[in-house]
Parts: structure tokens; C-alpha cells; sequence
């Protein structure tokens, strides 16, 4: 704890001056609006870099050290606050690029919320949003992959491991996959689809009508399912 | 003020992530393996009888950031004259190293590749020579895979000094929705060897189909090329026309099975007149180019 209490303090010594402040209003009407740029300006956050898990953010010593009392104790709780928010302020911004459709804006920054903390499930489920519109399904499984293991039963990252698995043509993984939500979550219509997918490419006709059927249970009017019931008929 | 630097150290301190890393079931890394036969005939006004030919292709990729590919095939032309009555062949390598970069102001991926291949056996000895070939080519793809776009420049050195440069540009994009695409691409073939510049425009088109049964094909596509092209160079198979014969009219048609576990089967069937450079006779083949290849 020493050890990595004086590298940030060192860390903090060698940087230059910010001031900013937040107006959380300000983003949330301009995003309504959908003027992202300045949603994510409203709430602009100091420059900041990360080292490790370690957040570094830019101060000259010397304005802090000159400054008058008042005016520093001032600047200090309104950095606080800041730190306070940092990690959503980053998962907003991400949120807010991703909005923009400035997708790989939106990966680095959903990254630099799970180097920040790295058990953030909310990081890591959003990132796969991202990730998926560029078609990086690889990724889009590892990440999928990696919330599972610390979160079973979180339903977006099977759906997403279920699409990963499908963009790669991967059947007999979806198919495994589908299985395993068709158990966790028996009145969910999305694993019954994707199984039927699984097993029409497998060739699997007839478990593939009986998944169709099932999804036509949940959702009478699903066009997947009538069509591939109509084609087998 | 001590106070105040303590105050905010314990700000950063809530920051530290104190998360262990999490280790996933997937690796980075996925491959593809294809294997591919080629036959044809050939008619008309040439010593040619038959071709056959088979390769073998790997790819490998990391993540969806890098790919490295590479490839070996041989194939061999049958003669029947009093001059020759054998079959000579040749050996070909290729390699090609891709990064895929996502670049939001674009709205798409670029993709930037280094190719590099190698051309050797009696058959190019028997006709230019052995080749080396050296090109790169900026691919791009838009983030919704309906608009595409790629520029190539090659050289291709041949053993009797020849050098032939090549220049193609392609635009391609979704027709009438998701399930349909089209592509051209136009080439621009030149060399201080050859009396002219030679002008191709290839085109392309691709229908996805929704394969309910075994025999029902995943793609079918046809294509064919406007033109004249002498010694050009495929920039996405890296197949090489090293024979001094200008293609006059190339026709193909072909489908592609989606095989249970990741394996895939295409079938091309394809035709091509020619007329030798030289002699100015004409003559034509007929190919049939079948390919597996399996993902893991």
C-alpha cells in the first residue's frame, strides 16, 4: 500500500494544472438533444492517464502550493467530487461516444473503466455493444466469456456469446450455448431462436422445428420461425 | 497543505481497481484451413490438353486485429505436341499479413496488407520464367459490412526481366438489401515490355441464400470480365496468370456450402478465352475449382 501510495503522489508532482468543472444537467439535456460533443464536454474530466489500475491526473504543485487557502480547499473538494464520479463520468462518456456511432472512442473508454476496476460487470457488458457494431466477434466472445465466469447468470452476456458464436458460424458452440440459457431462463424466447439457427445449419431438422415451435409459444408472429416451419411443412 | 495532498491521495486511492484478472474459455487466436483442387481443358488453337492443380492455405488471426496467411499449390499443365508431350509443372507460395484498424471518422475498417509470393517450376521456366511477386492493397469496410472498398499496386518480377506493374481500384455494396452485393473492380496492367496498357473491369455479383436443407448452397455468385488482361494478379487469391496469353473473356460461376462445424465447400465452375501474345491464335478452358476449408 506504501509502495503504491508514494508512486502517486510522485505521479501527481510531475503534471501540470487543470480546473473544470461538471454539469451532469447540462449533458443529460444536450444528450436528449443529441448534441453529444457537448454532452461529453459538459462533463469534461481533468487530463488524466492511466498507469496500471492507477489513475494519474495532471496538477502543477506550484499553483497548488501558492494558491490561498481558500481558494485551494475550493479546488480540492471540487476535484474530490470529480474522483468521486470518475469511473461513471468514463462509462457516460463511452456511453455517449457510442451514441455518436464513435465506436472505437467508445471501446478505449469502456477499457479504461475495467483497467480502473476490473471486476465493473457494467463495463463489460457495454463494451460488448461496441465491439459487436464493429463486428470484432472475437472479442465479443472473449469479453462475453470473461463476464460469465465472474457472472453466470447475467442473460446480455449469453445473448452476446450466442450472436459471437452465430457471426462465426461456430453451431455446435451456439447450439451448446443456447441449451445452457434454454435452462437458466425458461420463458426467454432469444435462446429458443438461436437454437433453432444452431441446429437448421446443422441439418438437425427435426430438433430445429421443435425449437421453432417453442418460439413460436412465446412469440406467435415470430417471421424466423413461421417461415422455417412453412418451409419444412 | 499536507493535509490537502493527503486528502487527495485518499480520492485516488478509492480509484485502484483491486479486481483479480479474470481468465476466459476463448484464446485470441483462431485459424482456417482450406484445401483446394483445380482441373480444366483446354480447346482451340493451343498445344495445351489439361490442367490440375491443388493447394493448401492456412490462415491465422489474432483477435480481430491481425491476420497472416499462407499458402502453397502446384499445378500442372498437360501438353500434347511433337514439340512437348509431358506434363510440366509449377510451384507457387504465398504470404500476406493484414491489420485491421476501426476508424470511426470513416465509419468502417481499413485494412492494410503486405503480399508477397513466389512462382518457380518447369512450367515458368518453359514460358517467362520464375516470378516474384510484391504487392499491398488498403481494403476497407464499413462498419454495417455494406459498403466496401479496396486499391492495390503490385510488381511482379519475372526471371527474363520482365516487370509488370499493376494498379486496380474496386468498389463494391449491398443491392436490394442485405442478402445481395456487388463489385468492380478495374485493372490497370502495364510493363515496358508490353506494346500497350492492358484495361479490365471486373465484375461481380453475390446472393445469400437462406439454406434450409444440405444440398441448399449458403452463396451462390457470378462474375465475369470486360477487358483485356495479360499477366495480372488476383489481389484477394493471390493467383497469378503468369502465361504470356492475353485473357480476352473470363466467366465464372460458383456456390458455397455452410458445412456443419465451421467448414465450408465452394464449387466454381469457370470460362476463358485467350489469345497468345505472340502468335495472335486464339484458344479457350474450362475449370472447375472445388475448396474445403474448416475454422477453429
Amino acid at each position: 500500500m506504501n509502495k503504491k501510495m508514494s508512486a502517486l503522489i510522485l505521479l501527481i508532482l510531475s503534471f501540470h494544472c487543470w480546473s473544470v468543472e461538471q454539469d451532469w444537467s447540462a449533458s443529460y439535456l444536450f444528450e436528449s438533444q443529441g448534441l453529444y460533443d457537448k454532452a461529453i464536454e459538459a462533463i469534461r474530466l481533468p487530463e488524466t492517464e492511466l498507469n496500471g489500475s492507477s489513475l494519474v491526473v495532471n496538477i502543477d504543485m506550484q499553483q497548488f502550493q501558492n494558491g490561498n487557502k481558500a481558494e485551494t480547499v475550493e479546488w480540492v473538494s471540487q476535484m474530490e467530487s470529480i474522483l468521486s464520479t470518475y469511473e461513471f463520468t468514463l462509462m457516460r462518456i463511452a456511453w455517449l461516444h457510442y451514441q455518436k456511432r464513435d465506436y472505437s472512442q467508445s471501446i478505449d473508454e469502456y477499457r479504461k473503466v475495467i483497467k480502473l476496476n476490473p471486476e465493473s460487470i457494467d463495463a463489460q457488458i457495454a463494451l460488448l455493444s461496441p465491439l459487436s457494431r464493429l463486428n470484432r466477434w472475437k472479442e465479443v466472445a472473449m469479453v462475453s466469456c470473461q463476464v460469465i465466469e465472474s457472472s453466470p447468470l447475467s442473460y446480455q452476456a449469453h445473448l452476446f456469446l450466442m450472436q459471437a458464436r452465430e457471426k462465426n458460424k461456430n453451431w455446435t458452440a451456439l447450439e451448446d450455448e443456447a441449451r445452457i440459457l434454454i435452462v437458466k431462463f425458461p420463458t426467454a424466447v432469444d435462446p429458443w431462436v438461436y437454437l433453432g439457427r444452431a441446429l437448421q445449419h446443422q441439418h438437425k431438422i427435426g430438433d430445429a422445428i421443435n425449437a421453432y415451435q417453442q418460439v413460436l409459444v412465446r412469440y406467435p408472429n415470430n417471421m424466423e420461425a413461421l417461415r422455417y416451419l412453412q418451409s419444412q411443412s | 497543505m499536507d493535509y490537502l495532498l493527503r486528502r487527495l491521495v485518499g480520492s485516488f486511492m478509492v480509484l485502484i481497481g483491486a479486481g483479480m484478472p479474470v481468465s476466459a474459455d476463448e484464446i485470441p487466436w483462431s485459424g482456417e484451413i482450406a484445401v483446394s483442387y483445380l482441373t480444366g481443358i483446354y480447346s482451340g488453337d493451343t498445344i495445351k490438353d489439361d490442367l490440375n492443380g491443388y493447394g493448401i492455405k492456412s490462415k491465422f488471426k489474432y483477435l480481430d486485429d491481425y491476420d497472416i496467411s499462407v499458402g502453397y499449390s502446384r499445378s500442372g499443365i498437360a501438353f500434347d505436341s511433337d514439340d512437348y508431350n509431358n506434363t510440366l509443372y509449377q510451384d507457387a507460395f504465398q504470404f500476406e499479413v493484414s491489420s485491421h484498424y476501426f476508424v470511426d471518422s470513416v465509419n468502417g475498417t481499413l485494412t492494410p496488407s503486405v503480399q508477397f509470393s513466389k512462382i518457380g517450376g518447369n512450367l515458368s521456366d518453359s514460358a517467362l520464367g520464375g516470378l516474384t511477386y510484391m504487392g499491398g492493397i488498403l481494403r476497407y469496410m464499413s462498419y454495417e459490412q455494406n459498403l466496401y472498398g479496396d486499391i492495390h499496386y503490385s510488381k511482379s518480377d519475372y526471371d527474363l526481366n520482365i516487370e509488370v506493374y499493376q494498379y486496380d481500384i474496386s468498389v463494391g455494396g449491398s443491392l436490394f438489401g442485405p442478402a445481395n452485393w456487388g463489385q468492380v473492380r478495374l485493372y490497370d496492367i502495364e510493363s515496358q515490355s508490353f506494346d500497350r496498357r492492358y484495361f479490365s473491369a471486373d465484375f461481380l455479383v453475390k446472393h445469400w441464400l437462406s439454406a434450409y436443407s444440405l444440398l441448399s448452397p449458403d452463396n451462390i455468385y457470378f462474375a465475369f470480365t470486360l477487358g483485356d488482361r495479360l499477366l495480372a494478379v488476383d489481389p484477394d487469391t493471390l493467383v497469378i496468370a503468369n502465361l504470356s496469353q492475353i485473357q480476352k473473356q473470363y466467366i465464372r460461376a460458383g456456390a458455397e456450402w455452410a458445412l456443419p462445424n465451421q467448414s465450408h465447400l465452394s464449387l466454381a465452375l469457370a470460362y476463358s478465352e485467350y489469345e497468345l501474345s505472340t502468335s495472335g491464335s486464339d484458344y479457350s478452358g474450362t475449370f472447375l475449382f472445388l475448396q474445403y476449408s474448416k475454422k477453429w
